[in-house]
């Protein structure tokens, strides 16, 4: 059982708190907890608010709401003490801190084990890019804006056509476009930055999301009888990598065939743990590719991930299966 | 009439290389007959089946009270040792200790630190991590080259504490990343001139210069040179990364030509992080993925590739093709258990555990009597398992030691590395007649660490008995709630 973490970076006042209110808002069935620097800033409907006890706030929706306590391990690991137990966790960070250290720390082995980073975001804020572009050469929102997973555009109403052009032309050079979303799109962060992780808990959601946010994206399955070979694995990522949003799956690796490994790509940052082993675990490998709709050839994809499964034994027909939605 | 006798065990002592059925009698908390004992003991032990060995040493515990005493003890520990942050003023801490009761012997070094937050912002801190953040309201201690005063005064406060029976001097230079080198140079003599060791955390973390890891390693080798301190390096299995080789190579350099210099590192993986780029420009790429460069083809291009250098220029041409890789398992590739095992297998190199304090949900440690510890007692699964991690994984799953050269790194080792100067600890970490009877008795079959994040309060399993002094603390797998035999470990006090 672990939690998955998403961090949210940037400047004061770029729009971390709207991210974190919009995604207790819109939980998606999730019991989402909140780590937030200014319990003020929360703005949940009144209707939503239901107890503040212990330094926690507690939502009618299941979610909770907390400032952090001393070092971030603490806060973690108070949080998946709590009963019942949050099914993802937001950490929102102080806007001076490099959320670099914090990716470090979240993913120590062990910590990572109970509570996975997910997608380490950072929201920037057009207007004041637009106005300050001195900022491009500030060391700490340079590392923010590395150390993000998925940049969050915010405030784009505010700059004109013209200038938003030449800000993403810029931006272009620091981050992968298809990496950098905008605030103001219809999908709700909650299921941009968690991946589809069966919430334990369906609560009855509220706003329900657009189907046509959906319809941007497609997922394709690739799945394969037997184990891969690391570095053909590796390789064939490095290529599929830009063209995809997320990657998450079971792998065996030829190397350690009984050992299946939980692969999770989302940006540019792939992680590879134990997995927990299930009654479909058998020792091949299971993949979920998504990607912005028309952007990769699937089939590229399916031989480029075909040619990493281990062929030594058995040079007959490819075992693998693909299914796309 | 004996005061314990351990019948029948399995007794491994690294220091002789005896490995074989034994008694072994105690009287007055030394160990006082080994072989066949004929004679009784006020306390009879079975220990057939088990083994018995020296208590483990650790030369790196920060929890230093009571519950972390205990989860140690669990985790064979019988010796606690504060040396990488150090405590200041020294003797005080010696009093408190005392006056507390410890489950395990206890000892400290003269934390630099402390000394230095004292003499640049006269903050009165206690000395542990909590302490240190704390007095970072006034943060100059941490980030700023001390006045020639200053320095002088840092000295002054560390000599002290070195001459009130501190162990060494300990120097956690990543939590003061700001401190000179004439400073920490001038203070190496000082751990010199007492023949003392120094503890180090480096300044520095990173596998690109400036300030990379490498960068601090060779001004640590530069210091034992220049100073001939004996320059211990902390945890060098976390703060090497990807050059842990390298590193590991410096240092042997540095020891095959005299120099005192030694490593300790903990059994747990830190997230390795590996760019895509290093992965494609690997000279055995070829040879690992079966095929060649050719093989790789620009999705955007439809280009393929000749050689080596084509691959790095398109890379460098778009950089948002390199995939960052965090293999979060060390067994989720070999080169990243071979990169742990180079700190962790180091010849010569110490088991220790970094073990850090309980904490509380409101931040305060927990330092009461409840056992087993509170479920909301937080700290990292390697203040409950890092011994039994070691011995499990290490030898007797992969057996990339002997179960005797494995203890030696548990117990022998660590207590070398300090006797020179702190005679008490020639008389641990081994079993022979005269030597403290510091014994843990395990089964070695079922001996695991069992701590994780969300449980980092489960004790390891396997020990089976275990005395410090002499005196029981684990008897049957439980503990002996009243137990405090912890003694001082100190070197000799100047009169």
């Amino acid at each position: 059982m672990t939690i998955p973490v998403v961090l949210v970076a940037g400047f004061l006042g770029a729009g971390k708190t709207t991210l974190v209110n919009e995604m207790l808002r819109r939980p998606d069935g999730r019991r989402i907890a909140a780590v937030v620097n200014d319990f003020g800033a929360i703005d949940i409907d009144a209707d939503l608010l239901r107890q503040s006890s212990d330094g926690v706030v507690s939502l009618r929706n299941g979610c909770i709401c907390c400032s952090l306590q001393g070092d971030l391990m603490r806060t973690l690991a108070t949080l998946i003490r709590r009963q019942p137990p949050p099914d993802a966790i937001v950490i929102e960070t102080s806007g001076a801190s490099d959320p670099a250290e914090i990716v470090r720390s979240l993913l120590d082995p062990v910590v990572y084990a109970a509570t996975p980073l997910e997608t380490a975001v950072t929201v920037i804020d057009a207007r004041h890019l637009a106005d300050r572009p001195a900022l491009f050469d500030d060391p700490l929102w340079r590392s923010q804006v590395a150390s993000a997973d998925i940049c969050v555009l915010a405030k784009t109403d505010l700059v004109d056509e013209a200038g938003l052009a030449a800000l993403r032309a810029v931006l272009a050079r620091f981050k992968a476009q298809h990496l950098i979303v905008d605030a103001g799109d219809h999908l709700s962060p909650t299921r941009r930055f968690f991946s589809e992780n069966e919430p334990r808990v369906r609560a009855p959601s509220k706003g329900s999301m657009p189907q046509a946010a959906d319809e941007r994206f497609e997922t394709q399955s690739w799945s394969s009888e037997r184990p891969v070979v690391l570095a053909a694995f590796q390789s064939a990522v490095a290529r599929l990598a830009p063209f995809l949003l997320r990657a998450k799956g079971v792998v065996t690796f030829t190397h350690e065939p009984g050992r299946p490994m939980l692969f999770q790509l989302v940006g540019s940052r792939a992680t590879i743990v134990p997995a927990q082993t299930g009654p479909m675990d058998r020792g091949g490998a299971r993949l979920v590719l998504i990607a912005e709709r028309g952007r990769l050839d699937w089939e590229d994809a399916a031989r480029l991930l075909d040619a990493s499964v281990d062929i030594e034994p058995i040079r007959s027909a490819p075992s693998r299966r693909v299914d796309r939605h | 009439m004996f005061d314990l006798v351990l019948r029948g065990g399995r007794v491994i002592d690294p220091e002789s290389g005896h490995d074989g059925l034994a008694d072994v009698a105690v009287k007055d908390g030394r160990i006082a007959g080994l072989g066949t004992v004929t004679e009784a003991g006020l306390v009879e032990v079975d220990a057939s089946g088990l083994v018995v060995a020296p208590g483990f040493v650790d030369l790196h515990a920060h929890g230093q009270c009571l519950p972390a005493d205990r989860m140690q003890a669990f985790d064979g520990v019988t010796t606690a040792l504060e040396l990488e942050l150090g405590v200041w003023p020294v003797a005080r801490w010696y009093d408190e200790q005392a006056h507390a009761g410890r489950v395990l012997n206890y000892g400290a070094s003269t934390g630099w630190v402390f000394a230095r937050i004292a003499a640049m912002t006269s903050q009165q801190t206690e000395s542990s991590i909590a302490g240190m953040g704390r007095a970072m309201q006034d943060k100059r201690w941490s980030d700023e080259v001390a006045s020639a005063a200053e320095s002088a005064d840092i000295v002054a406060r560390v000599k002290a504490g070195l001459d009130q029976g501190g162990l060494g001097i300990g120097f956690p230079n990543a939590y003061a990343p700001g401190a000179g080198v004439k400073e920490i140079s001038d203070l190496c003599s000082l751990a010199a001139s007492f023949g003392v060791p120094t503890f180090t955390h480096i300044a520095y973390m990173s596998n690109v210069d400036p300030m990379s890891s490498i960068d601090a390693y060779t001004r640590l080798i530069g210091l034992a040179g220049s100073t001939g301190a004996h320059m211990h390096i902390c945890h060098f299995n976390s703060t090497s990364l990807q050059d842990v080789e390298r590193a590991a190579e410096l240092v042997r350099t540095a020891q095959a030509q005299g120099l005192k210099v030694s490593v300790e590192a903990y059994p747990y993986g830190t997230g390795s992080t590996v760019v895509g780029a290093v992965f494609f420009s690997d000279p055995a790429f070829p040879e690992r993925t079966g095929g060649g460069y050719e093989t790789i083809e620009s999705l955007a291009s439809g280009r393929r590739f000749g050689d080596r250098s084509e691959v790095l220029a398109a890379q460098a041409e778009d950089p948002g093709s390199l995939v960052l890789w965090h293999f979060l398992d060390v067994a989720a590739n070999d080169r990243h258990r071979n990169l742990l095992d180079v700190s962790v297998l180091f010849p010569g190199g110490a088991i220790a555990s970094d073990a850090v304090p309980w904490l509380l949900a409101d931040g305060a440690t927990y330092s009461g009597d409840a056992w087993p510890l509170p479920d909301d007692a937080i700290s990292h699964p390697r203040s409950s398992g890092t011994f039994t991690r070691f011995l499990r994984e290490w030898v007797r799953e992969r057996e990339t030691l002997s179960l005797m050269e494995g203890l030696r790194k548990c117990c022998l080792i660590p207590a070398q590395l300090m006797e020179a100067s702190t005679p008490a600890m020639a008389r641990k970490g081994r079993l022979r007649v005269g030597c403290d009877a510091d014994i843990v008795c395990f089964d070695w079959d079922t001996l695991t660490d069992r701590a994780d994040f969300r449980h980092p309060n489960r004790p390891s399993e396997g020990v089976r008995h275990l005395f410090v002094g002499g005196e029981t603390v684990i008897v049957d797998g439980g503990l002996v709630r009243e137990a405090r035999p912890g003694r001082p470990v100190r070197r000799p006090v100047a009169s």
